[in-house]
């Protein structure tokens, strides 16, 4: 547990390929889910700070997941199990030192991000796009759905005023499943995206205007931590 | 806001979002939020029902004035607020048009100069598309045929060990019964034990107090079958991990496997080497894999091993 306290500030985006690795590895828990698990534990995570008000939360559950790949690399194993739970842990300590930190600086940038409501956490947000720019990344992700998955999204979302329950109930009714499982299957699309549109006006902002394929479960984040 | 199930865990999720929640009940939820899958899942979906309440002006003034006061708190939350904004509309504009989404704005503009394109070169352009799209096809089928026919030599090679462990206990205990009639003027004969293959049909875990089902392994037992019924079958793939409770550790893993309709009831066979079992709690996490795309646990199956 000495690598849950370590200083943020000197120690973030340090990691190296071999530490990246057995982060995959010991996130997987003995499966091969191709770094998806390594994605859903840092929406987690940055979920997690959020809802803790931090302004930084992608630096933070970065920071958390690089802590655990460091100690990974120099002690080769983790005992505490599972390793959700122990991820958990690990942020608790960086929640902690980032509120006990803001105690004692006076974060500049914080109150120049804090008034962009374009804001997505981590994104340049003097230049943040347009209006126009994102709602034309919306159309072009909605285009990259699958029909099945255009349709599911669509008749679950529509009309959110009027028998959205319903709706719904007929919907799981339909597809032999329960609302519940519809929901959450109607929320991962929704999700990704989300993501593809963050992607894609990160793009843009970059001058980038190519379409790329897209399905759910798709990220453009893989190795966003292995900054070594 | 109304959601259709489970109500009170909804309510509380929604609470936990508006920071409503006494700090103890946060931190357990901060935690089960992260380590949770079903309930990460399931706060994902309270909190987009929640946005959309709020972007569609359907919540109450009250949680409506907290939803702006906590919630909208962070830009990342204004984002995700905006993005609903866009997003319902966008749906619904989909849904007034059912043919087709629209169009992104820029390929529309472009729209006229690329259908005098497509007369020009169709046909050859036509050709091409549907050539390389029969490709692609044809390598997703090739990709997925190879991975259920992977999938389903291996059930095959699980049902012959059960299929085996059942003859040779069957065998046993037959001789065991032919040395008992014979030696039963002497003293007792212990019979020999048997290699027995045990089976039983689990159901998905739900919130409803029952009894956790016993699985009685005989101890030369080398196997146990279990039937895991499915709610609804959403994957090709499924891979099951044994865990332990007390420690959330996984014992056990299957190889991936495929689901089998079975009795009007949707099922995933899986043969569990019997030496991996003691007498105690158990679970089966069952999670739906669909080919390179990101796994969900659909399902927990809880039952107690007796050992004999």
């Amino acid at each position: 547990m000495d690598a849950l306290t370590l200083d943020v500030e000197h120690r973030k985006h340090v990691l190296t390929e071999t530490a990246f690795t057995r982060l995959l590895a010991w996130l997987d828990d003995g499966a091969d889910s191709q770094g998806e698990t390594y994605l859903e534990m840092r929406r987690r995570l940055v979920e997690y700070f959020d809802r803790r008000n931090r302004l930084f939360a992608d630096e933070l559950a970065d920071e958390t997941l690089n802590r655990i790949g460091r100690t990974l690399e120099t002690s080769g194993v983790i005992a505490v199990t599972p390793p959700a739970r122990y991820c958990y842990v690990v942020a608790r300590f960086v929640l902690l030192e980032d509120i006990r930190r803001e105690r004692r600086y006076i974060h500049i940038e914080e109150t120049r991000i804090a008034t962009g409501p374009g804001a997505g956490g981590g994104a340049d947000h003097d230049a943040a796009p347009s209006s126009e720019q994102r709602l034309e990344c919306l159309d072009r992700c909605l285009h990259t759905l699958k029909p099945d998955q255009r349709e599911l999204a669509v008749e679950y979302y529509r009309d959110a005023k009027r028998q959205r329950i319903d709706r719904r109930r007929e919907m799981a009714k339909r597809l032999g499943i329960s609302t519940n499982a519809l929901g959450i299957r109607a929320c991962r699309i929704r999700s990704t995206l989300e993501s593809c549109v963050n992607g894609c006006c990160q793009d843009a902002m970059k001058g980038f205007h190519g379409s790329r394929p897209m399905t759910v479960g798709s990220s453009f984040k893989v190795g966003y931590a292995f900054l070594a | 806001m109304r959601f259709s199930r489970e109500p009170a865990l909804n309510d509380q999720l929604v609470q936990y979002v508006l920071g409503l929640l006494p700090e103890a009940e946060t931190e357990r939820l901060d935690e089960a939020s992260v380590a949770d899958d079903a309930l990460a899942s399931r706060l994902r979906v309270v909190e987009h029902d929640l946005v959309d309440a709020y972007v569609s002006d359907t919540l109450d003034r009250e949680t409506r004035a907290r939803f702006e006061t906590v919630y909208l708190a962070t830009p990342r939350r204004l984002e995700k607020v905006e993005f609903a904004r866009r997003f319902l509309a966008t749906v619904d504009r989909a849904a007034a048009v059912p043919v087709s989404l629209p169009a992104p704005r820029r390929a529309r503009s472009l729209q006229a100069a690329a259908a005098l394109l497509l007369a020009v070169s169709g046909g050859l352009l036509y050709q091409g598309l549907r050539l390389h799209n029969a490709a692609k096809d044809a390598e997703r089928q090739i990709a997925t045929q190879t991975q259920r026919a992977t999938s389903l030599a291996q059930q095959l090679d699980d049902a012959r060990a059960v299929a085996r462990d059942a003859q040779t206990a069957l065998e046993r205990a037959a001789a065991a019964q032919r040395d008992q009639r014979s030696a039963s003027a002497g003293p007792t004969a212990i019979a020999a034990p048997a290699r027995a293959a045990v089976a039983i049909v689990l159901l998905p875990q739900t919130r409803s107090v029952g009894p956790v089902p016993t699985v009685a392994v005989p101890a030369t037992a080398e196997r146990v079958a279990f039937q895991l019924r499915l709610e609804a079958n959403d994957f090709f793939v499924y891979q099951a991990a044994l865990k332990d409770p007390g420690t959330n550790r996984i014992v056990w893993r299957s190889a991936q496997l495929s689901a089998q309709s079975r009795d009007a009831a949707t099922i995933v066979s899986i043969s569990v080497p019997a030496s991996t079992l003691a007498s105690q709690h158990y679970s089966l996490e069952l999670t739906g894999i669909h080919g390179s795309e990101r796994t969900d646990v659909v399902g927990n199956y809880v039952f107690q091993v007796d050992r004999q």
